[in-house]
Order: C-alpha cells, then structure tokens, then sequence
C-alpha cells in the first residue's frame, strides 16, 4: 500500500509538469489454472508534445513484467523482448492482440475475472500506475457480436 | 577424328532420350498404378485431381488446402489427460483441427484456443459436424500433461490436451511440417520461448494434414472454410 502511494505521488508530481498520457481500455484476460504468464492490453495517447517511451514495467503479482512484441512471420509465432516502445507526440500506441503486449511473467496465482491487477510502466515522463481489470477471455469480441446483431435488428 | 564421332554419336543422341522418357513413362506408370491401388485398398479416399483442388481452393477464405498424399499423421505414442496413452487412432475416423503451442505464451496460443472453441460454438449453433479439437504441446519440458490438461480444459472441457517425451513430440512435428524453435531469454537464462507454427492444421478422417488455418484466425472463416473443405471431401 505504501509503495502504492510513492507512485502515485511520483506520478501526481509529473502531473504538474507534463500532459498526462490518457490510458484507454486497460485488460488481462484471465489465465487458465496453472497458467505462469499473462498477457495486458491497453492503449496509450501521448498527449504532451515529446517523444514518450515506455522502458519497462512491473506488477506485485509477477515476478517480471516485459514488453513484448508477437508476430507471425513466415506462418511462425514468435515472441520478442522489446527494451522499449516509442509514443510519438499526440500519437495512441496499442498493446493488442497478436502484437505488442504487457508480458506477466512467474505469475503467483492464477488472474480470475473481477481482479484488479496493478501495473507501474516506466516511462520517460515517469511512472505510471495503471489498474487493469482482469476479464474473461473474448468479453470484447462477444460485445461486438451482440452489438452487430443489434445493428441487424434496426 | 572429331568429324566421325559425332556422326557415330549423332543417332544414339537422338535416340537416347527418346528411350529414357519411354523407360520413365512406363516404370512412372506401374509405380502410379500401385500406389493408386495400394491407396484404393486401404483408404477409401478419392484422389483429387490438380484442378479440383484449385476449385475448392478458389472458394477458401484463409485456409490453404494441401495436395493428396502431402503429410500424414504417422504412428505416435504421447500422452493425454489422467497420464495415458495416445496414439495416431486418436485422428482415425474424424476431422481434427491441430493446435501446436505451449502454456508459457500468453497473447497467440490462448487466443487460438478461444478462437477454436468459438469455431466450436458457431458450428453446433449451425447444427453441423465439428471435428476434435486438439492441443500438442511444444514445450514438453515444462508443460506436463496435468499443465497442459488445466489449460486446455480452461477453454473447453471437449478439446483434447497432449503431452509426452520432447523426443516423441519432435518427431510428430517434424513429420507435420510444424515449426518448435527454442529461444532462450536474454535476461533470464532459465526462461525461454518456442517460436512455433501459427497455423492449426486440419487432419482429415484418413489422418491426411488437409489444410491450414493460417494466423491470424478469424471465427467466421474458419467456419465457413470448414464447410467448404468437408462439403468437398466427403
């Protein structure tokens, strides 16, 4: 709790001195039973007028959290470390699926559906503190469905 | 001296190669006759000429069909739920769609397994044959069958999780053409990823590798793809 609060005082002091970037749609899909990793998708808008990057991150429920970038190329995953990420000026960068994404590493217990995981990233501009949800795998997609359906209805 | 040896030359040249298609054609023509009967007695598999496979190609969203005779499941020993056996007869008799992954990735792997039980759904809310599911792991070191049993049963209780020797599984996916490709982190060196093929494979009921669902996968196109292809290979 009290780290907590050194961040978020850190994070209040950056405030004062830079636009805050805004961070859209923060998630950790919920992990299968025994899963040690988890992904975290969220997006981030770069609204002061510099270059942020964000050099890292962690989380009191893993051991290591890392940014990672999945891709496919020549029909092989594959998953690669990144050191960092740039955002420029006034640009949104995403950790989606099946590209850049928070990678949870030696996870204590499984992330079940209503957690609320806490996340510092590391940026240029300071650290960040994000609470992100954990929800059940495809609750967006199923949204999307439904709403497509609904759209069919009118 | 030249001159005459070409001209003894000239007519066994031209003869040669006349002869060597013949011997060709005719060896070629028996060794296709008893495959194709060979395959007949066995299998009762039709064989698909190039042009019928590139009509069923033509009406396929994000699945590449693989030609006839390509690959085979071969004999295999792994090891499924409660530690037992399982062998090739696993594919007999049905259409299995093949996920190779590991439980240590946490964005491709889950995504595809969602993705094939949405597939699942869709095709029972069609009321149309759904074919087994199926996870092999690629990295057997860490993920034991009770590993790979939660995580497969975490998406559905259906979908059959597989596990065995690294020696065993290497084999399997070196017969299929499936990549498994160990990295080790750079910071961590008792941690390391396994670059591996992001396609599922659709194994047919004779246990041919049929087709490939390429990355990223799409739930209705792979429905619609897996009407088309058992439509075409009843």
């Amino acid at each position: 709790m009290f780290k907590k609060l050194v961040f978020l005082s850190l994070f209040l002091c950056h405030s004062a001195f830079a636009e805050l970037p805004s961070i859209i749609d923060p998630v950790i899909p919920a992990t299968p039973p025994g899963a040690q990793v988890a992904a975290g998708y969220l997006s981030l808008t770069n609204n002061s007028d510099s270059t942020l990057t964000i050099d890292g991150a962690s989380s009191a429920v893993a051991k290591k959290v890392e940014l990672h970038l999945s891709k496919v190329e020549n029909d092989v995953a594959k998953m690669i470390k990144q050191d960092s990420v740039m955002v420029k000026a006034g640009e949104t960068f995403e950790f989606k699926h099946g590209s850049y994404h928070l990678m949870l590493m030696g996870l204590e217990n499984a992330l079940k559906p209503g957690d609320v995981v806490d996340i510092i990233l590391e940026t240029s501009n300071g650290d960040i503190l994000i609470e992100m949800p954990v929800k059940k795998m495809g609750m967006s997609k199923m949204k999307k469905k439904m709403d497509h359906k609904m759209d069919n209805n009118n | 001296m030249k001159a005459e040896n070409t001209e003894n030359l000239q007519p066994k040249s031209r003869w040669l190669p006349a002869l060597v298609i013949a011997t060709v054609a005719l060896v070629g023509g028996i060794g296709a006759n008893i495959w194709l009967n060979t395959g007949a007695s066995t299998e009762s598999v039709d064989v698909y000429s190039d042009a019928e496979l590139k009509q069923i190609q033509e009406q396929l969203v994000a699945t590449t069909i693989l030609p006839d005779n390509f690959k085979s499941v071969p004999a295999f020993e792994l090891i499924g739920a409660n530690n037992t056996a399982v062998t090739d007869a696993l594919f007999a008799d049905k259409w299995s769609m093949v996920f190779f992954g590991f439980t240590h990735c946490p964005d491709v792997c889950p995504t595809t397994l969602y993705v094939m039980n949405s597939v699942i759904d869709e095709l029972r809310e069609q009321s149309l044959s759904e074919p087994q599911v199926v996870f092999i792991t690629v990295d057997p070191v860490r993920d034991t069958i009770d590993k790979v049993t939660d995580y497969v049963n975490y998406f559905s209780e259906e979908f059959v999780g597989l596990s065995g020797t690294l020696n065993n599984i290497t084999q399997l996916t070196s017969k299929l053409g499936v990549v498994a490709s160990f990295t080790a982190s750079e910071t961590d060196p008792n941690n390391y990823t396994v670059d591996h093929t992001a396609s599922m494979l659709l194994i047919d009921p004779q246990k041919n590798l049929r087709a490939k669902f390429g990355a990223p996968h799409e739930v209705d196109s792979i429905v619609k793809d897996f009407k088309t292809i058992i439509a075409s290979f009843q």
